[in-house]
């Protein structure tokens, strides 16, 4: 337990400190963090909902089921 | 429902996908090609321990360091638009997509996430094997990474491996071996990885000449040029011959492809090769498509109309197809109505629709002019794509002799066509895959589903809004990527022998 306690420690400040030292590796991050805000907040919460999102599979069977049949395809 | 979706929503769904696709394709050859290079470089410093290689190695890894950071995440959209934009394609696809997509999730999140950090901060505090070790699993994160996703392409391409369940409505996978290693996901993973190393070898390229150019970063640039040359040739020959087996599958499995990317309105045996319109090599095609002098080839009008290869396989006219795939979504219909009701009506539905499944996805077309694609844009795609190749081979093979005899400087006209390797290397890419996509509408699944069925019943104006979105984030991105990697290469430091 204390070597696994030790090894976590060696690797938090393995991170820490490579972080730490970074020069334009922080230009980087910067643009790293603005994107992955952009993508996961912006776009996924208020432009990608998914379709099918709140319906449990059952439901989701059956909407793709009356998209992919309806209307008969003799109409076609 | 289907006849009630604009067609704006389809062709602008399938523009912003195309978009997002071309956009994330800028960074990712790039990646893998440079960490073949990066792992090259890093393997000959540790086996002459010779200080300069591992300065090439770490500027090198600056550059790559950049592309990683400014194309992580940029694919994890096209997930986004699979939920959102092709709703009916995500959950008609089922465990086909699925497995594969976690998988690379796990696998890239792991592997890249875990390695790359001791490649970037672990110079000076683990063992130089070790960090070796790190970079190279940091390029195979990437590259099985790659695997996964092109395995998804490749099933889509080529249906393998499933099995249709009406009452789910979704695909179910019945053999992952069939699914994970089909001849399509193989030689598509081979033909597009080998593309991503010319990529980086014509990158490295590209700077080193410019730089001899300027005169300036003679060392860095001539060990550049030394590596990568040699990297573009080799997998410059591995993308002729996958890209050579790749032809052979799609004339089996995606004739109208070929059909479209050859202009080939008849077919038949001994079929030309169309250099550009006009200009033909008598028997070439027939050679390409089925190793065959006097092999057959069916052009467009054929797969339309229906055929006979010699062997006597009968492929069915469009039309025949079309009324098969009606059948099949009537039956799969009637069995959806009856399934609670009459399990004996119901399993003879389920019958009749597995006896035309193969043709599921021709019912939802309205004319058997629907299956011709694009013709131009995948004849020229074609040829971009094949004589960017060519030109990179040449420039390659030209470099590695001139490096052999020491005179890499004097050819100021052959250093110049190095720099125009990295356009070549990126329109050649971004042209194959429009051959590869374009050139298989109008399915989303092959045979199975095509992109009117496939998606979502959104409103035209909420797609053309995220649509200008993403080409100005991607833009955006594009731009920060170009200023931050030239700032590096000409902040590159003076590295000599």
């Amino acid at each position: 337990m204390k070597r696994i306690g030790h090894i976590l420690r060696d690797v938090w400040a393995f991170y820490v400190t490579g972080f730490r030292e970074m020069t334009w590796g922080r230009t980087l991050w910067i643009l790293i963090l603005v994107k992955l805000f952009l993508i996961f907040v912006v776009l996924r919460l208020f432009f990608f909902r998914p379709t099918l999102q709140g319906l449990d599979n059952d439901a989701k069977s059956e909407t793709v089921g009356n998209n992919l049949t309806l209307p008969q395809s003799d109409e076609r | 429902m289907l006849q009630l979706i604009e067609s704006g929503v389809i062709d602008w769904s399938r523009a912003q996908f195309a978009l997002t696709a071309c956009y994330h394709w800028l960074f990712v050859p790039l990646t893998l090609g440079l960490a073949l290079i990066m792992g090259i470089m890093e393997t000959i410093y540790f086996i002459k321990k010779d200080e300069f290689w591992k300065q090439c190695t770490q500027f090198w890894m600056k550059l790559f360091g950049i592309n990683f950071a400014v194309g992580v995440a940029t694919g994890l959209i096209l997930e986004f638009e699979f939920g959102t934009n092709w709703s009916n394609y995500s959950w008609f696809v089922g465990d086909i997509f699925g497995a594969p997509l976690a998988i690379e999730g796990i696998v890239a999140f792991f592997m890249e996430s875990t390695f790359i950090a001791v490649m970037f901060f672990g110079w000076k505090k683990v063992r130089p094997g070790f960090h070796l070790a790190a970079t190279w699993l940091t390029g195979l994160g990437a590259t099985l990474s790659a695997w996964w996703i092109l395995v998804a392409n490749a099933w889509m391409q080529d249906p393998v491996g499933m099995e249709f369940n009406p009452e789910t409505v979704r695909n179910e996978m019945v053999d992952f071996a069939a699914v994970a290693l089909s001849p399509s996901a193989v030689m598509k993973f081979l033909h597009t990885i080998s593309c991503g190393w010319v990529t980086g070898a014509a990158f490295v390229v590209g700077v080193s000449c410019w730089f001899l150019l300027r005169r300036r970063n003679r060392d860095l640039a001539v060990a550049g040029i030394k590596v990568a040359a040699v990297v573009g040739v080799l997998a410059s020959l591995v993308v002729m011959g996958t890209g050579d087996q790749s032809g052979v599958q799609i004339a089996k499995q995606q004739p109208m492809k070929l059909a479209a990317a050859e202009g080939l309105e008849q077919g038949g045996a001994g079929a030309p090769f169309s250099i550009v319109p006009g200009v033909e090599m008598p028997n070439m095609l027939s050679i390409l498509a089925t190793h065959d002098i006097n092999g057959f080839v069916p052009g467009i009008h054929d797969i339309l109309n229906g055929y006979t290869t010699p062997d006597g396989t009968v492929h069915p006219s469009a039309a025949e197809k079309m009324e098969r795939g009606r059948n099949a979504i009537a039956a799969f219909s009637r069995f959806r109505e009856v399934r609670n009701t009459d399990p004996g009506e119901a399993a003879k539905a389920r019958e009749e629709l597995s006896q035309d499944m193969e043709y599921f996805g021709y019912g939802y077309l309205e004319s058997a002019e629907q299956l011709v694609p694009n013709v131009p844009l995948v004849y020229w795609s074609f040829r971009i794509m094949v004589g960017g190749g060519g030109f990179m081979i040449l420039v390659f093979l030209t470099l590695v002799w001139l490096q052999r005899r020491g005179r890499i400087e004097e050819s100021r006209p052959m250093l110049w066509l190095g720099v125009l390797t990295v356009p070549a290397a990126y329109l050649a890419g971004q042209a194959g895959w429009v051959v590869a996509e374009v050139g298989r509408q109008p399915w989303a699944i092959q045979d199975l589903l095509p992109v009117n069925a496939a998606v979502s019943g959104l409103a035209t104006a909420d797609v053309v809004t995220t649509f200008i979105l993403f080409a100005v984030l991607f833009t955006l991105l594009l731009v920060a990527e170009i200023r931050i990697m030239c700032r590096a290469i000409s902040n590159a430091p003076e590295i000599t022998k």
